[in-house]
């Protein structure tokens, strides 16, 4: 287990950006984490293509999407991921400040492995990320 | 026979008498005179054969012995004999042998008796011959000449007698004649002298005068009780008569003043009545319409619609109704109501000019149309208007959050840092600012929620009122952790409702209960139900801090609070969205408290049938 495991973060905002690369910190793995801007460039990363053409083949383990991005939303990349045979293991986690059920229910539909409301207290950010038990499992064994 | 025909009662009845009469006393005195002559006859004949048969008895020895002398002698005792004017004898030769003769008269003897002996009556005598016989042997005849004078003067006073008494039977039958005929006719003259003036004058009211009783006072009674059915059945005509002309009058005045144009148009097309309002409405003087023909009049009416309902009117007598749109000569355009009837004299047509309203109403569909396409428009622009609010609903809801996030986030962060170097001082403001950030986050939830169930669309599906009591119980669990609260719960019924807003109304109540009830020792939470004959009356009762009743105008308004936030941490949204919620399933929320005695929170849920 010496390669870097990637994990794939689309946060429009550079806000919650930073305060959700402190709460991974806390963990140690924000050496592995790729962060984008919108959801295109989550797609082009997950593709391969532009500026990401160039990355190594592994997929990251573990996707954090933004519902609400700018160009493509997080609904959308997480739909493409989840039809695409080489794309649909890698588990997703929508996160965001919205409690629409109907966002709740299109995400379960779509197949995201969690779903996760930006709390506002970042103690409980945290803590909703330690719950995330699949994120631990993942952290040490990616399905193969 | 004409002229009896023709001659009164009076003279008929004079003439039946009379003639019955002069008929009877002739038949009678012809029958008596008859029976008289025949009778006189026979016996003048007897008398004559008995002195025939006696002379020849005298005479037989004479003739016997030719003795004429002897039988002369036998002849002249004739003498006495007054009506016997002469003899003879004759022998049996046939000879006369003897005569004689009465005074002198002139006797022609016939030469020779006659062979068949009879007698015979001549102009004023009667003759005849009487054997005579000596043993069985017949020796002459004697021949009689018998003198009529007496019986002819006696049968000519008969028919003068007769005929002076039939005289005075006539005069007599005469009188009673008249008299009779008077008496019998006097009262069929005076009725008919009555009839007569009746039928002259017109005048019903003449009765005839009744003077017997008998058949023909009968006769009388009948007439005047004909009279005055006559009179009656006249007066009814009249007065029927009257009233006829009364209503005929009446409807053509109704007719001649109605608003709406009334015509008759005869069998042959023509026109035969028009009311002011149809000349009006045709468009031409009446003078042009009555008696012509309405094809004449309107030249192609026959294609059109209207003439085809006329004409079925008019053949198969089938009233119809329609709404016509009639094009003048000229290419001008009127609406009309028109109701085309069978009448006698053809068909009746009432018209009611709908012009001016038909262009209301397609003024009115046109304002119509533009009302629905206004609505249509606006419905849109509200539509986009909601769907934009929408959308700044849930931006706010992400956009304000996050900023709050932010603060709340690097508030920890920033504490975390500084923690060792943190006065208590700065701690405690540190602090505030994060109570601040979760208040607001807590005030944006809880705006979200009350305009999202502003906007949301319920659904009616059976709920279990315990069920979601329970569920929010156990979500609040964290709040009243370490704190002594008994629950009194009925059972509670299955409504129809939205479960999702049903719990957030329930989550609210219960959650102020236990926020309010938080500075009891001993808390108290009831929550029953109780039902009327269409509603659910659900209560939420605790024994907590309660509140006046003079605020209670403001319970259920937005962001209206009757206790200090640090008394009672809230945000004054949660009974303003209970009250949302339940006006949206078609009941109605309502408190009542006391302060300290606690509060009692009632809300009605309308029964609904499956049905």
């Amino acid at each position: 287990m010496n390669e870097l495991k990637k994990i794939l973060v689309a946060e429009d905002d550079p806000k919650d950006a930073e305060l959700m690369l402190i709460a991974l910190e806390e963990f140690k793995v924000a050496n592995n984490i790729v962060l984008v801007k919108d959801g295109a460039e989550a797609l082009d990363y997950l593709h391969k293509r532009g500026k990401y053409s160039e990355r190594e083949n592994k997929n990251p383990i573990v996707a954090f999407l933004d519902l609400k991005m700018p160009k493509v939303d997080g609904i959308t990349v997480a739909r493409e991921v989840k039809s695409d045979p080489k794309l649909k293991t890698i588990p997703i986690v929508i996160v965001t400040s919205s409690r629409e059920e109907k966002d709740l229910v299109e995400s379960y539909n779509i197949g995201v492995n969690a779903y996760v409301v930006k709390p506002v207290e970042f103690e409980k950010f945290i803590e909703t990320v330690k719950q995330l038990g699949i994120f631990w499992a993942l952290i040490n064994e990616p399905p193969v | 026979m004409k002229f009896y025909n023709k001659s009164s009662i009076r003279v008929k009845i004079k003439l039946i008498i009379l003639s019955v009469c002069f008929m009877a006393i002739l038949l009678v005195f012809a029958g008596f005179y008859i029976y008289e002559m025949i009778n006189s006859r026979q016996m003048l004949l007897n008398d004559l054969s008995t002195k025939g048969g006696i002379i020849a008895k005298n005479v037989d020895a004479a003739l016997a012995f030719s003795d004429s002398s002897d039988a002369a002698e036998v002849l002249l005792s004739l003498e006495t004999q007054p009506n016997i004017r002469g003899a003879a004898i004759y022998d049996a030769e046939g000879n006369i042998f003897v005569t004689y003769r009465k005074e002198n008269h002139k006797i022609e003897f016939p030469a020779k008796p006659n062979e068949s002996e009879e007698y015979i009556f001549s102009e004023n005598v009667l003759t005849g011959f009487e054997p005579v016989y000596l043993g069985n042997e017949k020796i002459g005849s004697v021949y009689l000449v018998l003198d009529l004078s007496e019986q002819i003067a006696r049968s000519e006073s008969y028919i003068k007698i007769g005929l002076l008494v039939m005289f005075g039977t006539l005069i007599i039958s005469f009188i009673v004649a008249t008299l009779v005929a008077k008496n019998i006719s006097a009262p069929i003259v005076s009725l008919a002298g009555t009839a007569e003036k009746i039928a002259k004058l017109q005048d019903y009211s003449i009765r005839a005068e009744k003077k017997t009783s008998d058949e023909t006072g009968l006769l009388v009674d009948s007439f005047n009780d004909m009279l005055n059915k006559i009179m009656e059945r006249d007066r009814n005509i009249r007065e029927t008569n009257i009233n006829l002309q009364n209503a005929e009058k009446r409807y053509r005045t109704t007719l001649d003043n109605m608003l709406e144009g009334a015509q008759i148009i005869g069998f042959d097309w023509t026109y035969l009545y028009l009311n002011e309002v149809a000349v009006k409405q045709s468009r031409f003087p009446r003078e042009k319409l009555i008696g012509a023909k309405i094809t004449d009049v309107y030249p192609g009416i026959e294609d059109t619609e209207l003439f085809k309902y006329m004409k079925l009117c008019m053949e198969e007598r089938k009233p119809h109704y329609m709404e016509n749109e009639f094009i003048y000569p000229d290419g001008s355009v009127s609406w009309y109501n028109l109701n085309i009837e069978p009448v006698p004299e053809g068909i009746f047509i009432l018209s009611a000019d709908i012009t001016e309203e038909k262009m209301l109403q397609q003024e009115l569909k046109k304002y119509h149309e533009q009302l629905e396409e206004l609505v249509k428009q606006r419905t849109e622009q509200l539509q986009e208007a909601n769907s934009e609010l929408e959308s700044f609903t849930y931006t706010v809801s992400h956009d304000l959050r996050a900023p709050v996030r932010h603060i709340s986030g690097f508030l920890d962060i920033l504490r975390k840092n500084i923690s060792k170097d943190l006065d208590q001082k700065n701690e405690r403001y540190l602090n505030l600012i994060k109570e601040a950030a979760v208040e607001m986050g807590n005030l944006i939830d809880d705006l979200l929620t009350f305009s999202r169930t502003a906007k949301a669309q319920i659904t009616l599906r059976p709920v279990n009122l315990n069920y979601i009591v329970y569920e929010e119980i156990e979500k609040l669990k964290p709040d009243f952790e370490g704190r002594k609260i008994t629950w009194e719960i009925s059972k509670l019924p299955e409504v129809k409702g939205d479960p999702h807003l049903l719990g957030i109304v329930m989550c609210n109540l219960i959650s102020n209960a236990v926020k309010f009830t938080a500075k009891k020792e001993e808390a108290v939470i009831t929550i029953n139900c109780q039902d009327n004959d269409d509603k659910h009356l659900i209560c939420v009762k605790d024994n907590g801090a309660g509140f006046e009743m003079e605020y209670y105008d403001k319970l259920f308004g937005v962001f209206q609070r009757l206790h200090n936030t640090s008394d009672f941490p809230g945000t004054g949204i949660g009974l303003a969205t209970v009250k949302k919620i339940i006006s949206k399933h078609g009941g109605e929320v309502w408190a009542q408290s006391k302060p300290g005695e606690g509060a009692s929170f009632f809300f009605s849920l309308p029964k609904i049938n499956d049905n």
